[in-house]
């Protein structure tokens, strides 16, 4: 499996590893109730088909990635940053596209 | 087979002789002979013994799906069992032996497994050994294991290297025959990165050592001036002797090179095989096709082999297979052989083809052969001893199957056979949907593609060589232009009509109806000894899955994966159930193709390098000490330092005795260090720690505790602040990289406003404890600008200062419970100021103190480490909650309340001590003292034991149900398996100088 | 004896370790670090923290994820968003970033003792660190200054290909003898030389 690293290009699977369910949001600990912490921690569906997960670039940048994959196929059908670099990661995505339009 | 060099013809070389043995005797080919070409010149018929029955064998094939011809090759450590003889190079000195025989090739008493036969059959061995018989499987096991199998591994260790490697590529072709050959030419001009991989030390695949024109000359000269412009090419690597045996995820492919195994040993530096990891944009398969045999009574005597085999042996290594040569096939191409064996001046004495008409082409070929012509026949049985004498004929009807006749029988000495071929879909059948059936062919296609590849060739069903030439052309060109590049049309070379097969009369079993002369068994999977008999029974028996089929036979499941034989197997099972083949489907290839062997897999991940070490900065100094190194993790350190004569306790005992007496010294890189950051690098902290961090004063380091989100403990450490926004965090040696990673996730995904920047420098700081009432004076004499008395420099402070001019960072920090302090310097000095160090503690009595003498003084003071942090007990379990804040969040707090986590009666630490000198073992259960004949109920555990120097007891630290209610008690800490078991008190975890006196001073 | 010790000390001593025909096909040696820094800019100071890095060190950072620039005796590779790696001849280097990078800039991380740089040289080097790598080293697809992350046999290691036939390896330190004795016997098949410490 190879995944796009959006630093570092497409990477082996091996460099990276597994962070779980990027669908899940951390609670307020001020305001959640302890259903939705048991929810975060513990409760993961388990889909066919895309799937929204985390990857830490490990063995390479060491960034996190939000990673869409196929568990039918293992396709990966892309990867961005998680975190404070991921709004420039697409700024610059965004101005690369402009550009080949151009 | 009665087999004999040619006079002339083939490629071999004969003016190289090469000398090699088979069973002990010595025997003589040429340079270009496979073990197999050169034992069939030496005229030897019998090369194996079969798997169950131990029927003489002979060659069969020559290729990798050879089922008979299996040797044990070289000798000593270097010996490897089931190596099939056509793809074995000859090699001066080769020394092969036959396998599955005792006492001989010609003599084998197991043959009498033959006359049990009916015993043998499928399923024997669920049958026998299952239900009550089951134990009889522990009796009979070692017998059967002797009496059924294959060669025997040596049980040396493999004297060469193995090696890994990693390609990339536009386009990876499997297989060099003229469909690859094409499609690496056509792709190649433009650019496109390509690999081309083919089995065979020499490519060219059907193309070598053929006569046919192709182009200008012979289609041997255009597979060599192919290869030779390929050769050039700075784009085109050329991988002869590469299997590429699996398909994986993302055109992943693992492919195995024979580096070495041509030769009698690797050269100094060369591996032996070198495997290799293909990234490809497209895959072309081009893997060619495998002849299939036919189903006749005694259908595997030696003498039988395939009808493509018996053409190459002639054209590409000068060997005749017989004097009398018969042929019996079902489609025109295997006419092709009886083209090559009669231009060789071979006699063949008949051709038996089941089809009343033949092609107009191999009529031609038969004719002008001077062989008779039995159309509408099949050989329904072959005759002979030990080796083929002749064969019976009977006739065929393709309504009525095989006439009850009375056979006619011809004297031949070698039958080539050919039921039609069987494309090789292995690798597209990886990664694709179902396989196409092609009707004509008799014969399944790749399925619809799941990944990016093409076939071409007779893998694609596209027999002839001119349509090979074109498909591979055609392949090349769409793959490279799917990989992004330009390519102009390649020409072809012009093909001389040939005979080859494009429709073949399915003949499954050819087999005599039974009532006259049905005796004989025919084989369908030669290398498993599996019959039509079996398959029938099977089916009989209720088998009717293929799936099931194939593990109740075992049909197809030996070293050659049924290579030969699966497409027989699925057509009798079709007959059996009144289906057509494509109802009964096919099972999936798996990889590998063909056997790789683990020393390839394993590259160079063995002995020193099975994994890597890791080593402190300090460990020459180790080392050189003669310390015990231990490997924790990755990690080397030292155990302990032993002095003469010492056994392991007496010397941390020593060691540990030292430390609370005068100093020591301990080497803690291994420790986590992470350099965190940033205007928010408090805030980040505290929301980290289940203790406060946002007043932690800078030159002051803090113990921290870290929870997981779900309220469990996760790992503990110290915390330095070295500046209003830096830290130095330590954790645990087995949390460094995990704890980072974690950080690193907060402050990605949970909090990324926060303005924190993370880094692992554990690899930059070598750090040292050094403990005892002298330490103070031993530091003092070697700090340069430290103030270290207790007043300016109290416990928990941090300083930078210089040790011997060399910049240091040192903290006051206990772990031992004595007067202590780490020291911490850049890597690199670390050597330089361990021995500073040691040096000024000479005086004062210094020693190194290693992992054993740490875990003893943490022990008598209770301090808690990685068997204590085992992830299932709470900071209240360890009496750390103390160090769980109620007025703020941090990762772990909203959890840690729950039920299950305050239910009083949970494990809590507590100190043991034996009672009666006896050592107290880890992982001894805590039970009650007055036993009963009923085991015990476990009320906890010991997490880490140790003999206490300071108490003279031994002691151990462990959780215990309700333990801090149970101080007092008297308990047994029992290990039933080594039958240990010692009476302890539990007293409180703080062994030793509880109120920490010793280290404030 | 130096107070400052490389993990290679006692194993890099020049040597030539000829394959079957005698040439060396890759030269190895340790190339000593002075300084190396890691800076990691704040999303919102990443224009301040190159205009600091390049007025410090006259070397303007790569605007490319995994580029590197060089000028004198500074390198500057891009190791991720917003973090640069500089490695340089000027020992107070550290001293001197931290002084004009404040937090309020980004974090300025000293990295001098944490790795030792190998550097790999020679018309087998490309083949040499495939065994190893799985990386594209097509020099098209990673050309001359390009840096890499990557891992090679268990070590994470950073690659920086200096030319078409040159690469420096920058390994942890811990894990330097190992990873030393892994590419020694990698080369094996290819012969190598050693060269002095320094002498790249």
């Amino acid at each position: 499996m190879l995944i796009p690293c959006p630093h570092c290009g497409p990477r082996d699977v091996g460099e990276f590893t597994y962070g779980g369910d990027a669908t899940k949001e951390r609670p307020d600990p001020g305001s959640a109730s302890a259903s939705d912490w048991c929810d975060y921690v513990f409760a993961r569906a388990n889909p066919r088909g895309l799937h929204l997960e985390y990857w830490h670039h490990a063995q390479g940048c060491r960034l996190w990635l939000k990673v869409t994959r196929n568990t039918v196929t293992h396709a990966i059908e892309g990867a961005e940053i998680v975190g404070p670099w991921a709004e420039a990661d697409q700024d610059k995505r965004r101005s690369d596209e402009g550009q080949d339009v151009a | 087979m009665s087999g004999y060099r040619l006079d002339s013809g083939g490629l071999v070389d004969r003016d190289r002789p090469l000398n090699f043995t088979f069973d002990g005797k010595s025997y003589r080919g040429f340079a270009g002979d496979t073990l197999a070409s050169a034992l069939l010149a030496a005229g030897v018929d019998i090369m194996g013994r079969s798997f169950k029955y131990h029927r003489p064998r002979g060659l069969f094939s020559a290729g990798v799906e050879e089922p008979n011809a299996l040797v044990t090759l070289r000798a000593g450590a270097r010996s490897e069992p089931n190596c099939k003889a056509p793809v074995v190079e000859l090699f001066e000195g080769l020394e092969a032996k036959s396998q599955n025989r005792w006492p001989s090739l010609g003599l084998d008493v197991m043959a009498l497994n033959g006359l049990a036969g009916p015993l043998l059959s499928a399923g024997f061995y669920y049958k026998t050994f299952m239900g009550p018989t089951r134990k009889a499987w522990m009796i009979y096991e070692h017998f059967i294991r002797k009496a059924a199998g294959m060669g025997a591994a040596t049980r040396l260790a493999d004297p060469d290297r193995y090696e890994e490697t990693n390609a990339f590529c536009d386009l990876l072709i499997a297989g060099a025959g003229p469909a690859g050959l094409m499609a690496a030419l056509a792709a190649a001009g433009s650019g496109a990165r390509v690999v081309l991989a083919d089995e065979q030390a020499a490519m060219g695949g059907s193309l070598r050592g053929s006569a046919l024109q192709v182009g200008d000359s012979s289609g041997d000269a255009w597979c060599r001036s192919a290869l030779a412009v390929l050769a050039a090419l700075p784009n085109v690597t050329l991988l002869p002797r590469t299997t590429i045996y699996g398909y994986y995820d993302d055109n992943t492919f693992g492919a195995v090179e024979r580096v070495a195994d041509h030769l009698a040993a690797p050269t100094e530096g060369m591996p032996r095989q070198r495997h290799w990891t293909i990234r490809a944009k497209r895959l072309v398969i081009a893997s060619g096709a495998i002849e299939r045999p036919l189903v006749f009574a005694d259908n595997d005597k030696p003498g039988i082999l395939l009808a493509d085999a018996a053409r190459i042996y002639v054209e590409r290594f000068g060997v005749a297979p017989g004097h009398r040569v018969a042929l019996f096939a079902n489609h025109d191409g295997a006419y092709r052989t009886v083209e090559a064996l009669s231009a060789a001046g071979i006699e063949v004495v008949a051709v038996v083809d089941p089809r009343p008409e033949i092609g107009a082409a191999a009529r031609a070929v038969a004719e002008a052969s001077g062989a008779e012509l039995l159309t509408g026949q099949v050989v329904t049985r072959a005759r002979g001893g030990r080796k083929l004498t002749g064969i019976e004929v009977r006739p065929y009807d393709p309504a009525g199957g095989v006439q009850d006749r009375l056979p006619r029988t011809l004297a031949v000495d070698c039958l080539a056979v050919s039921g039609g071929w069987t494309p090789t879909i292995h690798l597209a059948s990886q990664a694709s949907g179902p396989a196409r059936w092609h009707e004509g062919l008799a014969a399944f296609l790749p399925g619809e593609p799941t990944q990016p590849w093409l076939a071409a060739g007779a893998c694609n069903g596209e027999m002839a060589t001119a349509a090979c030439l074109a498909a591979g052309a055609r392949a090349g060109t769409e793959a490279a232009r799917a990989c992004g590049f330009a390519i102009s049309p390649v020409s072809l070379p012009a093909v001389m009509e040939e005979v080859f097969c494009d429709a073949v009369l399915p003949v499954w079993d050819a087999r005599a109806p039974s009532k006259n002369g049905g005796k004989g068994k025919a084989f369908v999977d030669l290398q498993h000894d599996v019959t039509a008999a079996d398959v029938s029974l099977a089916h009989r028996e209720g088998f009717r899955s293929v799936e099931h089929l194939k593990r109740y036979t075992t049909l197809g499941m030996a070293t050659d994966q049924g290579k030969t034989s699966n497409m027989a197997g699925l057509a009798l099972m079709a007959q059996e159930s009144g289906l057509a083949i494509p109802q009964v489907g096919t099972t999936r290839f798996r990889p590998p193709y063909t056997p790789v062997t683990l020393g390839a897999l394993a590259g160079q991940a063995r002995s020193a390098h099975f994994r890597p070490l890791r080593r402190t900065p300090m460990h020459d100094w180790h080392v050189a000490q003669g310390a015990d190194m231990m490997e924790v993790g990755v990690w080397q350190r030292p155990r302990v330092y032993r002095r003469d004569g010492e056994n392991v306790e007496q010397a941390y005992i020593r060691e540990a005795r030292q430390v609370r007496a005068a100093v020591g010294m301990a080497d803690v890189s291994t420790l986590g260090k992470i350099d965190v950051q940033g205007p928010d690098a408090a805030e980040f902290l505290n929301r980290v720690y289940s203790n406060g961090f946002l007043k932690l004063p800078e030159g002051k380091a803090r113990y921290g505790l870290m929870l997981r989100e779900d309220g469990f403990l996760w790992d503990d450490g110290t915390t330095w602040r070295l500046g209003e926004h830096r830290f130095l965090m330590t954790t645990t040696t087995a949390n460094a990289a995990p704890v980072l990673a974690q950080l690193e996730f907060l402050l990605a995904a949970v909090w990324p406003e926060l303005k924190v920047a993370v880094t692992s420098v554990s690899e930059q700081w070598a750090a040292m404890a050094i403990s005892g009432p002298r330490t103070r004076d031993v530091l003092a004499t070697v700090v340069d600008d430290i103030d270290m008395s207790n007043e300016a420099f109290p416990f928990m402070g941090v300083r930078e200062g210089k040790l011997d001019g060399i910049p240091v960072l040192v903290a006051r920090l206990s772990f031992s419970g004595e007067l202590a302090y780490e020291v911490y310097s850049g890597a690199h000095f670390g050597e330089a100021v361990w021995r500073k160090i040691m040096a000024a503690g000479e005086p004062f009595g210094i020693v190194a103190y290693g992992l054993e003498a740490l875990g003893t003084l943490r022990i008598e003071k209770g301090h808690v480490a990685g068997p204590e942090l085992d992830g299932r007990t709470t900071a209240e379990d360890l009496g750390l909650a103390g160090m769980t804040s109620r007025k703020k969040a941090y990762i772990g707090s909203a959890m840690m309340d729950r039920e299950g986590l305050v239910e009083p009666r949970r494990l809590k630490l507590v100190g043991l001590v034996s009672r009666d000198g006896q050592p107290i073992r880890s992982g001894s259960h805590l039970v009650e003292a007055n036993g009963a004949s009923a085991p015990p109920r476990s009320l906890g555990h010991i997490t880490s034991s140790t003999y206490s120097p300071a108490l003279e007891k031994y002691i151990a630290l462990g959780l215990l149900e309700n333990g801090r209610d149970r101080i007092g008690q008297h308990l047994v800490a029992s290990y039933p398996l080594k039958g240990h078991e010692v009476g302890v008190e539990v007293v409180a975890s703080h062994f030793f100088d509880p109120e920490g006196s010793r280290m404030h001073v | 004896m130096s107070d400052r010790i490389s993990p290679l000390q006692g194993h890099t001593d020049p040597r030539i370790v000829a394959a079957g025909q005698g040439e060396a096909g890759v030269v190895l040696s340790e190339r000593p670090i002075v300084s190396l820094v890691q800076v990691a800019a704040w999303p919102d100071s990443l224009e301040q923290v190159e205009d600091a890095l390049a007025s410090l060190t006259h070397c303007a950072p790569p605007q490319r994820p995994s580029g590197s620039s060089s000028r004198e005796a500074t390198t500057i590779m891009a190791i991720g968003p917003g973090r640069f790696l500089i490695e340089s001849g000027d020992p107070a280097l550290p001293d001197k970033l931290g002084a004009v990078i404040g937090a309020d800039l980004g974090a300025v991380t000293d990295l001098g003792h944490a790795r030792c740089c190998i550097r790999v040289t020679g018309p087998k080097a490309t083949w040499v660190l495939a065994k190893g790598l799985a990386l594209d080293l097509d020099i098209e697809r990673f050309p001359p200054l390009e840096v890499a992350q990557s891992v090679i046999h268990e070590v994470g290691v950073l690659v920086r290909r200096i030319s078409a036939d040159s690469f420096d390896l920058y390994v942890f330190r811990g894990f330097a003898l190992s990873f030393w004795d892994w590419l020694t016997e990698a080369a094996s098949e290819t012969g190598y030389r050693v060269d002095p410490p320094g002498s790249a």
